[in-house]
């Protein structure tokens, strides 16, 4: 619809100007957003985090070897361990720093397998139509009857604790939800006059599909994709929570608040530290995800 | 549309069985774990082979997939626990309506506090209320579901000692698991309904009406709600699925008596026949859901039932059109 309307509106002699990308008009009106500024902040802040953790807290010392006088250490009461110790004496401020990583690789790799996988399925949908939208969609019916968690589950049971296995469960369970919303976009892309035109001009699904659909559904793919990162995000720590995910030693948000559910009530710290690590991070990419959308809302174009 | 109906409804225990299959094909990869669980610590493989045969483990996985699913046509069966050596359904029966009760209640909560707070923000958009209103669900919409109950818990129940930490006898203890699950699916849902709302509210159509002088209560409510809820319909059936999957962590949290807790307890114990049960109840309940979710959508929009008639009939009525033309 984007470029369609943008062409439409334009008088001829603004053609002449040199157009500017989608991208670079949408990053111009990122950067007066200072909420989108913000949380790209944010999102960096954590991104760099995960980086370091190696360096500030190198990870055998300070995150997975158990100090027993630490035990249960209330934060800001010890200079080197700001944010206390758990209950087997482990620094918190460590296992936090670590903990990024892993929440930021499964939730950023299974988003992009699994909006990639769907986003194909769905234009496949939408442009073909009859036998190949029948058989994938009764395909994707069948994968989101059940809600994605039990799959996830079922997946993590079978396959074992692991990085690899939590990616592959949440991606799996994350591809039918994608198909699903961006078909329902999409179909109604593919019903547009150029798109109708285009096929009676002898485009070929191959060129609708590049050319027409996905220019068209992208910002939907973007946003979405915005929003799944801190999803996932949140169903890695929830399948670790309930005791599937990462194999113990191993620092992750979820577990650790599944640790801190144990010792509630005498250290709340435990289930408020790696609570508000994970609330923090998921808001940014949230926050982020909203700005994007606000920033590539085609009917927005060339008034911002 | 009946045809379309009728093969919907064929099509589910298809859907089932496929599902069932699915689970049923991870799970026996960790069949060695669930066999060793059930031995004492010190074991001889002999022990390991004999258990392995008197559950049916040693056979193929497909055999053991049909000895399943022939179990439950035949005789309703669904199997035996490998924990309690009972059958698995006597467990499961009585905790069902508990999950279904609790998942409709949410998702009812959740579309009575998401649709009109979405339109709102859509139609006041870039005011105060819409900022409002946004900021809160998107800090809600962040929070997962477990460490909301979590914090819940540790405010409600362990510091201001109102409301009782688990169980579900009064209408006391409903609240806490309620709210927990409804937060964040209302948040999510508002968000649709708001970016729905305004992609409508921007299109020609509504312009149109505008211009011809419609009032803007009528241009909302009958030009741009009533196309923006048709997406929504589809995201209905999502939120009920995200709510019996959240019922699995929530269940677990407040320790109530349903079929969640009851699927994280199994998978703990690698108790496999009680997990196949189990989710495979949930997975009912969502296809059943899913059907009648589906069947609305195409009532609703007149271009998705369009394409159910099949391509014979629209051509006699192209004709038959032609004829009354002439």
């Amino acid at each position: 619809m984007a470029n369609v309307s943008a062409a439409a509106n334009t008088p001829t002699k603004a053609k002449k100007v040199k157009k500017n990308s989608q991208g670079a008009e949408v990053w111009s009106r990122l950067k007066n957003r200072k909420l989108a500024m913000i949380a790209l902040a944010g999102i960096l802040l954590v991104c760099f985090i995960a980086l370091i953790s190696d360096i500030v807290y190198p990870y055998q010392k300070w995150a997975i070897e158990q100090v027993a006088s630490n035990k249960l250490l209330q934060p800001f009461k010890d200079g080197s361990h700001w944010l206390g110790c758990d209950h087997l004496g482990r620094d918190m401020a460590a296992r936090i720093f670590h903990g990024s990583r892993v929440a930021l690789l499964i939730g950023v790799g299974s988003t992009l397998i699994s909006l990639f996988i769907g986003s194909v399925l769905a234009c496949i949908c939408a442009l073909y139509g009859g036998l190949a939208d029948m058989i994938i969609m009764r395909i994707m019916d069948i994968l989101s009857s059940v809600p994605g968690i039990i799959i996830s589950l079922a997946i993590c049971s079978g396959l074992g604790n692991g990085i690899w296995q939590l990616m592959t469960a949440i991606t799996i369970s994350g591809v039918s939800y994608h198909t699903r919303m961006i078909r329902s976009y999409s179909l109604s892309v593919a019903q547009m006059e150029y798109v109708e035109s285009s096929t009676a001009l002898g485009g070929t699904p191959t060129h609708i599909m590049f050319k027409h659909l996905f220019p068209n559904i992208i910002s939907i793919i973007i946003i979405q994709c915005a929003g799944n990162v801190s999803g996932n995000i949140l169903q890695v720590a929830t399948l670790s929570f309930i005791g599937l995910g990462i194999k113990p030693p191993r620092p992750e948000w979820g577990s650790m608040l599944n640790e801190g559910l144990t010792y509630m009530m005498r250290s709340p710290f435990m289930v408020w530290v790696p609570g508000i690590a994970l609330v923090f991070t998921s808001l940014m990419i949230n926050t982020f995800g909203d700005c994007l959308r606000d920033a590539f809302d085609p009917q927005l174009k060339g008034k911002a | 549309m009946l045809k379309y109906t009728i093969k919907r409804i064929i099509l589910i225990p298809f859907m089932l069985l496929v599902i069932a299959l699915l689970i049923f094909l991870f799970l026996s990869l960790s069949k060695a774990d669930a066999i060793t669980q059930m031995l004492p610590t010190q074991y001889t493989p002999e022990d390991y082979y004999n258990l392995q045969h008197e559950l049916g483990l040693d056979k193929p996985v497909v055999v053991q997939y049909l000895n399943w699913v022939w179990g439950i046509i035949s005789k309703g069966d669904f199997g035996m626990s490998y924990k309690t050596r009972g059958p698995v359904w006597t467990e499961i029966g009585y905790r069902i309506p508990t999950t279904l009760k609790f998942a409709i209640v949410t998702t009812i909560c959740t579309l009575l506090i998401g649709v009109p707070l979405g339109v709102l923000c859509a139609v006041k958009q870039y005011t105060l209320v819409d900022d409002i209103t946004n900021v809160i669900c998107k800090i809600v919409g962040s929070i997962p579901g477990f460490w909301l109950a979590l914090v819940l818990l540790l405010t409600f129940s362990l510091k201001l000692k109102w409301l009782p930490t688990y169980g579900l006898t009064s209408f006391k203890h409903w609240i806490l698991p309620v709210v927990t699950s409804v937060l964040p699916g209302s948040a999510y849902y508002m968000r649709q309904v708001r970016s729905s709302m305004l992609d409508c509210i921007r299109k020609d159509y509504v312009r149109t009406a505008r211009s011809k002088g419609a009032t803007e209560r009528t241009v909302i409510y009958r030009d741009a709600l009533r196309n923006a809820l048709l997406p929504m319909i589809t995201i209905t059936g999502s939120v009920f699925a995200l709510q019996m999957g959240g019922s699995v962590v929530i269940e677990n949290v407040f320790a109530l008596p349903g079929v969640g807790s009851k699927i994280v307890e199994a998978i703990n114990s690698k108790d496999i026949p009680m997990i196949m049960a189990s989710s495979m109840m949930l997975a009912i309940i969502c296809c059943l859901m899913m059907l009648i979710i589906d069947l609305s959508y195409a009532l609703v929009d007149p271009r998705i039932k369009a394409t159910f008639v099949s391509a014979k009939r629209s051509k006699k009525t192209d004709k038959e059109k032609e004829k009354e033309a002439a």
